[in-house]
Order: structure tokens, then sequence, then C-alpha cells
């Protein structure tokens, strides 16, 4: 059954989810995109511009995945598969770490778990641009987007919009 | 409070506003408090501004609190993404077609921005290599996330164990 499937996905990379979303990026790819053939590349990308682009987490792209499977129940599904296992870890957790204060483990876990995290990011980056479509002046645009990101502090959301609106334009 | 910020905080500035919120204006925590519950959110499985709000939530108010915090971060995201969702995806036209393309592109360019700074503040380079390697392993070599954890995280503590911590970049 769809729902099951969408639901077994969506737990699974959310309980492997260390670090944050964008660690899951590159796997989240695998299921949906290579394995299951929910949705291509090209809407890979473009779900994860629009879960940029809204408020809340990016993860919450996961919705768009559902919805393009099986509607809005789908996109329910998905979305509580995402977010509540890995919610239910954390308030479990939540109780017993302060008990873990000064343990050493603790910070040499952490330490440990960032450039992990750092190589799966930039996995999901390279695994992203293979999804971005429109030739040249897409990957100009993405170029600038990542200039203006590192030298400036605009916001990431209002740049998305902004490019939305260009998009709109050029790359139809 | 977490309903306001999350449909409120686009783009990713949900952190600092969480902060602002329950640690300077309402006061509802302490400065310690809430770096000690970030950096267990940001350790654990799940998206970091939920993992902190249910965290929040649990610390105010037990399981309820939690519940809350949880849904009134995740909700208001979920819906607005559905309307966008809705709208943009059901559409053949080209121009929307050409907006979500737009938004694509520059979401990875953001990303991609996000990574390099977040790399070139460890000049470790140990570090660095494993970043390469993990990164390789999952391109080039297609290995599963739960495979890339369960053999990196085992080398990574071995590899970053020797060594004192760096003293925090000012």
């Amino acid at each position: 059954m769809i729902y099951g499937r969408l639901a077994i996905v969506f737990t699974i990379l959310s309980l492997l989810g260390f670090g944050g979303g964008n660690a899951i990026i590159p796997q989240m790819h695998a299921d949906v995109v290579d394995h299951y053939h929910w949705i291509n590349s090209a809407d890979f990308a473009r779900f994860y511009g629009l879960g940029k682009l809204s408020p809340g987490a990016t993860t919450t792209m996961a919705a768009l995945v559902g919805f393009a499977v099986a509607g809005l129940v789908g996109a329910i599904v998905a979305t509580l598969a995402v977010f509540v296992p890995s919610g239910l870890v954390v308030y479990g957790a939540g109780h017993i770490w302060g008990k873990l204060r000064g343990n050493p483990w603790r910070e040499r876990i952490a330490r440990a778990i960032k450039p992990v995290v750092l190589g799966l990011i930039w996995a999901g980056v390279f695994t992203l641009a293979r999804g971005v479509v429109g030739g040249p002046v897409a990957i100009g645009m993405a170029v600038v987007a990542t200039v203006l990101m590192l030298v400036t502090e605009w916001n990431q959301a209002l740049m998305v919009l902004a490019a939305g609106a260009i998009g709109a334009v050029v790359l139809r | 409070m977490f309903g306001r910020i999350s449909a409120t905080a686009f783009g990713g500035g949900t952190m600092s506003m969480i902060r602002r919120e329950v640690v300077r204006s309402k006061k509802w925590i302490s400065e310690d408090e809430y770096l000690e519950l970030l950096s267990l959110g940001n350790l654990l499985p799940g998206s970091n501004p939920i993992n902190i709000a249910v965290l929040i939530g649990s610390h105010l108010a037990g399981a309820a609190g939690a519940c809350t915090a949880f849904f009134a971060s995740v909700f208001p995201g979920f819906a607005i993404l559905m309307v966008i969702g809705a709208i943009a995806l059901d559409s053949h036209l080209p121009w929307v077609q050409g907006a979500l393309s737009g938004c694509a592109a520059v979401a990875v360019g953001l990303t991609l921005a996000n990574a390099w700074e977040m790399t070139v503040k460890r000049i470790d380079v140990i570090e660095i290599a494993l970043i390469v390697a993990v990164a390789a392993a999952v391109l080039v070599l297609h290995f599963s996330l739960a495979l890339t954890l369960a053999i990196f995280i085992p080398i990574a503590l071995v590899a970053t164990s020797r060594r004192p911590a760096k003293p925090p970049t000012p």
C-alpha cells in the first residue's frame, strides 16, 4: 500500500537524520527518485526549493513528495512520518541528556558527527544540482545565489522568491 | 508562540528567532539552558528547529508542552507548502515551471554556500578528509545513509578523539 511505503521511507529518514534535515537529502533522493520513481530529479530539486521558500524546516518538502504520490493524505502521512519518530527520540533523549553533563563521550560524539554530516550535506548539494534544469541561466543563478549568500546577510527565502520571479520570466 | 515563529520564520531564520523569544523576551529558559538544548537538538536525528521546539516545550510543560511545540512548529510550514504545492504542481504553465526551476537553482546555491561556510571553518586536515570521504562514498559508491553512518561515525570517533578540542572561533 502506498501510504505504508511512504510512512516507512520517511520514518527511516527521520530516525537516521542525524545533524538536521540537509544530511538526509542524498538518501531521500535515492528512495523517492531512484528506487520508487515517485518523482523525478527535477521535481526533487523544485520541492527542495519550495521547502526553502516556505517557513519552518526545509524537511517539510516531504509533504510535497507525499502530495505528488498520494494527494493530501499522502502529504500528511509523509510529514508525520518524517517528523514524529525523530521528535519522540528527541523527547526521550531530553530526559537523559542532562544526566550526561560532563561525560567526555558527549563531546566526542558531537565532534565525530559534525564532519560526517558535512560530508552528507556536500553529497546533497551535488545530488540536488543534478536536478536543476534550465541550462546555463539556471547555473548562473545558482552561482550568483552562492556568492550573495557568502557576502551578504540577505534573507534566504527572499532570495528564493526573487529567483522564482526571475525564473518565471527567463526560464519559461 | 512556536506557531507564530514557524509561520513567520521564512528562510531559515528560525533558530535565532526562537532564541530571541524564549530566552530574551519571555525568559522561559536561561541562555545556558538554551545552549544545552541546542547542542542536543543538533546532535539527535531530526530537523533542528523542530527538535529544539520539542525540547523547550518538554522542558517547560512536559509531554503536553512538547506536543504543542511540535505541532505548532510543523503545521504552519506544512499548510503553506500545501497551498503553494497544490497551485504550483498542478500547473503546467511554462512560467510556473520556470519559477519553480529558478527557486530550485537558487536553493541549491544557498545550500552550497552554507556547506562551504561550514567547511572552511574546519581547518583540520583530518576533518576535511572525512568530509571528502563521506561525500565520495555517497556520490560515487552510492552508500546508503545507514551504511554511511555505520562506517564513518566510528572512523570519525577514532580520528577526532586524539586531538584536543579546538577553541571556539570568535
